[in-house]
């Protein structure tokens, strides 16, 4: 008889893994037009109800700010079209994705206005989610806590939001990310098309992981402030009209020689929840994974993503990031981190930092 | 003072190991070609005593004597006189059917005292039914026949063929093949048909087939894996081997439940000489020992044990770097205890026990960037023991007996993030063959197969990817399936074959077998027919063959089993055609070529099912076909070598109506060009060259996002719609060996890449897929052995 599972992938992946020099380049680094995450106000949600979902993006595009130094529009469309589709697979959504954007136009799109069922734009979409959105899912007999998956897609787009009759029905959006002068297709890196799969349950529920607060420095909070007078040494006014954080420039020519500056969630263990799912009673579910994903507009985190929680090895104390200023001088920086359990849970908080000579 | 040698000849029987017997007019006895007189012992000729002893010899197939073993003991230094002469000369090997092969022959060694001084010794022979030969006629040495033929002659390792295409490596050429290490199974990787795999994957990909296409036997018995943690070296060691035989298609009906090829490991017969040998090797991944020779207090029956240990957990920690820490050392054991008895002199009795185990434990300082869910903790433990009894019994020249039993364990468990899998499995297998003669030029040989498993399995994961279909996203984003239970497998199976001979030129061999699958209900007939025709049956002869044949290979448990998947599929199926040709060229080389066509279909492939859950069915489709060419200088004047080259497509339809697209492991070209060379003075130089085709692979488009774990899916190209660039590499392989009056040391250095070539092993992307780059392969990669044996 042969395994259950195929035997030895583990290892040869990780090998793989370990052979792997550095990567082509770092998620952490916000260059691109980029959505950051998406956040559920319930990460699960209950048959007929509504869903708030909140999008946290960044254009990092050095094509961002125009020749008049104002930032080129983004546009956000959401595309609410499928419940369990075969497998709980989100590419079996794509016809059912198609079916639904099949009477919107590009004008519609341009102007913003296609029908609520079909979606929404802008930075948050309430989800209706539906009444038989578990029942109308085949249950295996196995599963404990029957459940139901909606899909909701997105593209954020830095260009002009066109239906895309290249598209393939069964692997492509049916919008596309459009240059708005050419009406060629934008760049890949000026747009970010993705999905994010809302668990309906019943009976569980999962809170979005506790992240009260960042720290840059053992910094927390700025004072309001309209001018760099206003804030205390070591400080400046920033553009969001509270004081930051000042540091100075790295010149060091290797990065990893420069100092780095400790930037930490203030994550709440409290909200550490049992990872109980559709086949795991909370006797058998382990405690949820956590981890925090650190992004940066200018300058460089030292990891991408760290764990903040591991089911087997526990609470992990080295999870803050570490931010190096290799910026130029002048330059105000954001960063994030985004704190994510093993459920859909999601939570996020920021600072903004300015590099100084 | 002088030993008296005499010959005489009463009879030469050629007898084929295993089941059969060969033509006798097939099979030449060897000739002794160089002569060495024996010392007459000192303490024997203070005491003016003469005597006989009678030796077996074991002479490989280029004509030397690599074993001397006592069978009639005169003691008295006599014995290690007559071995140590014996192990000096030199014979033209044995031929059967002009090819030469290993063979053992009796050989009686006579001391007498005569004028003082040395005679001529020659081997005697004896009718085997006569229990004391006659006494040896003393000849003048000036007057002794300088031809030697023995008095029994045993021609080893040339089965009567009866598979299309069988592939052979003894140890010799196993243990020596550049870049392996001296590993067996990895050796076989360099013989044509089998596809390139990319270091640590563990798989045989045999004429386009999948990796589960291709079973891996230990002298019959099934094993589950064939490689320590997924390639590193085979679970039973090259020293414990005699030879191996890969059959690429066309298999005999004695075989099923794959449609791929077959691996047969076959285990080293243990010397019989009553003494003890042993070996001791130290390499940089394992170091392992050996030891056979006569159960004490046991007459008859010799043993054999060995065992072996890595020490990657010296070194692997610095490997991973910042990228894990090693909770538990990555390490692997296996081990084999064997005794056997020759209960006749045409039976062999075998029973033992092997086994294999690799355990590792990782716990990573980061989370995985691709799918951080998943979590920090890594384990792995795979384990498998057989205990084997095995016995063959020639009855008489129409009847020919055998039988392999196994029962033993299989534990597999994985703990990674959330994916839990603990299973255990209880494997017995069974199966015999009757082989009798019906009438001169038919034999019949039939026969059960029988697997029956009881399991246990804990498990809680996600459904495996599918290759074939886009990039789910992370696993850990998924709905868990759980399965807690057991229960057994069975699948039973017969075969039966009939061998034709109706006339001298041609062989043909009508088979077939009935396999029956308790877990799906199904039961497959697969017939097959295989034809061999000698264009010239003398040297060098030239064989034409063709075959047809229907394979089945059953789903495996995760897609038939109800959590997983869809109980009601079939078996996948394949129609194998081969058309070749065999030539001799010398006494050392020969060449075959051989088309191939595989036509397959009722593949076994993910699909949506009516009630919108995700299973499995029997909808794909795919064909392979291409030739291969094998020019092969086998083991002979201190050389051994091979040019193999396989051109081949493999494609496959996913379901009626889809495209055609490239089976994943398709390699269009595969060349392999290898040989070793015997310096002399103890040295050995080996080189292999490889020259592959890149591996398809299906192109990513750019990512789409899943914003609840915050990584992205690759969005899927063309499926395998492109190709890495070839892969070409050089290895070489440097032996020494001191030999010393009653041991020999080996050095050898094994250079994997000596040019250092960065390979394309696989295309690496950066986190959302809009950026790509190759991954290459391991770079220069030399390892240092040492061996002693006695």
């Amino acid at each position: 008889m042969r395994a259950l599972l195929p035997r030895l992938v583990v290892p040869a992946f990780l090998l793989g893994q370990a052979a792997c020099g550095d990567p082509i380049d770092r998620a952490s680094d916000v260059r691109t037009m980029r959505v950051l995450a998406v956040q559920a106000d319930h990460a699960f949600a209950k048959p007929g109800t509504n869903v708030l979902l909140r999008m946290l993006s960044y254009d990092g595009s050095p094509r961002a700010v125009r020749a008049d130094g104002t930032r080129r529009p983004v546009h956000v469309l959401w595309m609410s079209a499928c419940s369990n589709p075969p497998g709980d697979l989100y590419y079996n959504c794509y016809p059912a994705l198609h079916a639904s954007m099949a009477g919107v136009t590009d004008a519609g799109l341009q102007a913003e206005q296609i029908p609520k069922d079909v979606g929404g734009f802008g930075q948050e979409l309430v989800v209706s989610i539906p009444q038989d959105a578990i029942t109308s899912r085949p249950q295996k007999s196995e599963v404990i806590h029957p459940y139901g998956m909606v899909y909701v897609f997105y593209l954020a787009c830095a260009g002009e939001l066109r239906m895309n009759a290249a598209a393939d029905p069964l692997r492509d959006s049916p919008v596309g990310c459009f240059e708005p002068t050419t009406g060629a297709p934008s760049p890949i890196d000026d747009f970010e098309f993705g999905y994010f799969p809302i668990f309906v349950y019943d009976n569980l529920d999962n809170q979005n992981p506790g992240l009260q607060q960042v720290s840059f420095q053992e910094w927390v909070t700025g004072a309001p402030c309209i001018s760099a007078a206003s804030c205390s040494s070591g400080e400046t006014c920033g553009t969001e009209g509270t004081c930051i954080r000042k540091v100075p420039q790295c010149l060091e020519d290797d990065a990893d020689k420069c100092p780095s500056y400790p930037f930490v969630p203030q994550v709440d263990p409290a909200s550490l929840e049992h990872a109980v799912t559709a086949n795991l009673t909370a006797q058998d579910a382990p405690l949820e994974t956590l981890w925090v994903s650190y992004f940066a507009t200018a300058g460089s985190f030292d990891k991408d993503l760290r764990l903040v929680h591991d089911p087997e090895s526990g609470w992990q104390e080295g999870y803050h990031g570490r931010w190096r200023a290799t910026v130029a001088p002048g330059t105000q920086v954001r960063l994030w981190a985004v704190l994510r359990d093993n459920r859909n849970g999601v939570a996020w908080a920021w600072q903004d930092v300015f590099v100084d000579e | 003072m002088r030993t008296n040698l005499a010959a005489s000849i009463l009879t030469a029987l050629a007898l084929v190991a295993g089941t059969g017997r060969a033509e006798p007019a097939a099979v030449t006895p060897p000739v002794l070609l160089h002569n060495v007189e024996p010392e007459y012992p000192p303490e024997a000729l203070k005491q003016k005593l003469s005597a006989t002893v009678l030796l077996v010899l074991e002479i490989d197939a280029t004509g030397k004597v690599t074993a001397a073993t006592v069978k009639e003991s005169a003691g008295n230094g006599f014995d290690e006189a007559a071995q140590q002469a014996a192990l000096q000369l030199e014979f033209t090997p044995a031929t059967r059917q002009g090819k030469n092969v290993p063979s053992r022959i009796l050989y009686r060694t006579s001391f007498e005292l005569k004028q003082s001084e040395l005679k001529q010794q020659e081997p005697v022979a004896v009718t085997p039914s006569t229990p004391e030969p006659p006494a040896p006629k003393k000849e003048d040495p000036a007057t002794a026949p300088k031809e030697v033929r023995p008095i029994e002659v045993s021609v080893r390792g040339e089965k009567p063929d009866r598979e299309l295409t069988r592939r052979t490596m003894g140890r010799q050429e196993l243990s020596l093949v550049p870049g392996t290490s001296g590993d067996a199974l990895r050796a076989v990787q360099a013989m044509p048909s089998i596809a390139r795999t990319n270091a640590f994957t563990g798989m045989l990909i045999v004429r386009g087939s999948s990796p589960a296409g291709t079973a891996v036997f230990v002298d019959g018995t099934p094993i589950p894996t064939a490689y320590h943690f997924g390639g590193l070296s085979s679970v039973v060691p090259t020293e414990m081997l005699e030879a191996i035989d890969f059959f690429p298609g066309n298999f005999s009906a004695r075989y099923g439940r794959v449609n791929g090829g077959i691996v047969n490991v076959r285990l080293r017969e243990i010397p019989r000489d009553g003494k003890y040998h042993g070996l001791a090797q130290v390499d940089l991944i394992d170091a392992r020992v050996m030891l056979n020779g006569p159960v004490p207090l046991m007459r008859n029956w010799s043993f054999q044990v060995a065992a072996r240990r890595s020490h990657l957990d010296a070194w692997v920690g610095s490997l991973m770097g910042d990228f894990a820490s090693v909770r538990k050392a990555p390490v692997y054991y296996d081990w084999q205890a064997f005794a056997e008895t020759r209960p006749t002199e045409t039976s062999l009795l075998r029973t033992g026990m092997f086994g294999s185990d690799d355990r590792l434990a990782l716990l990573l300082n980061d989370a995985i960037p691709q799918d951080p869910g998943m979590g920090s903790s890594l384990s792995q433990r795979t384990a498998m023991m057989r205990w084997q009894t095995t016995y063959r019994n020639t009855v008489s020249e129409q009847v020919s007996i055998s039988a392999t039993a196994s029962v033993g364990l299989d534990r597999d468990v994985i703990s990674f993030g959330a994916i839990q899998a603990d299973s255990t499995t209880h494997p017995i297998a069974a199966r015999g063959e009757l082989a009798v003669k019906l009438k001169e030029g038919m034999t019949l040989r039939t026969g059960p197969d029988l697997v029956f498993s009881r399991y246990h399995a804990d498990v809680r994961t996600v459904l495996p990817p599918d290759t074939s279909a886009p990039d789910p996203g992370p696993l850990s984003a998924r709905p868990l399936l759980t399965m807690h239970g057991g229960g057994w497998v069975s699948t039973p199976a017969a075969y039966a074959e009939l061998e034709w001979i109706p006339q001298s030129r041609l062989k043909l061999l009508y088979g077939g077998r009935v396999d029956h699958h308790q877990l799906t209900g199904k039961t497959d007939v697969s017939p097959r027919l295989n034809a061999r025709y000698d264009l010239r049956k003398e040297f060098p002869r030239s064989t034409a063959k063709a075959g047809v044949g229907l394979f089945h290979e059953p789903p495996q448990l995760v897609e038939v089993y109800k959590v997983f998947g869809t109980p009601t599929l079939r078996s996948n199926r394949a129609v194998h055609y081969s058309l070749g040709v065999e030539q001799e060229l010398t006494q050392a080389v020969d060449v075959s070529i051989e088309g191939f066509y595989k036509d397959l279909d009722n593949l076994v492939v993910r699909q949506g099912q009516a009630d919108g859950s995700l299973g499995y069915d029997n909808l794909g489709k795919g064909r392979v076909y291409g030739a291969e060419l094998l020019l092969r200088h086998r083991p002979m004047g201190g050389f051994f070598g091979w040019v193999a080259y396989t051109l081949s497509r493999s494609t496959r339809v996913d379901a009626p109506g889809r495209a055609e697209h490239l089976f994943e492991y398709d390699q269009t070209h595969i060349l392999t060009v290898l040989g070793s060379y015997d310096l002399g003075l103890g040295w050995r130089l080996g080189a292999r060259f490889r020259l592959v085709s890149g591996n398809p692979y299906t192109p990513c488009l750019g990512g789409v996002q899943n914003a609840g774990s915050g990584t992205y899916a690759c969005r899927t190209g063309s499926l395998f719609g492109e190709r890495l660039p070839p892969f070409h590499q050089a290895d070489l392989r440097v032996d020494k060996t001191w030999r010393f009056d009653a041991w020999n040391l080996t050095a050898y250095l094994d250079v994997q890449n000596v040019y250092n070539r960065s390979n394309p092993e696989a295309m690496e992307y950066n986190y959302n897929y809009t950026r790509t780059r190759y991954q290459a392969g391991l770079p220069i990669l030399p390892s240092l052995g040492l061996r002693g044996e006695f």
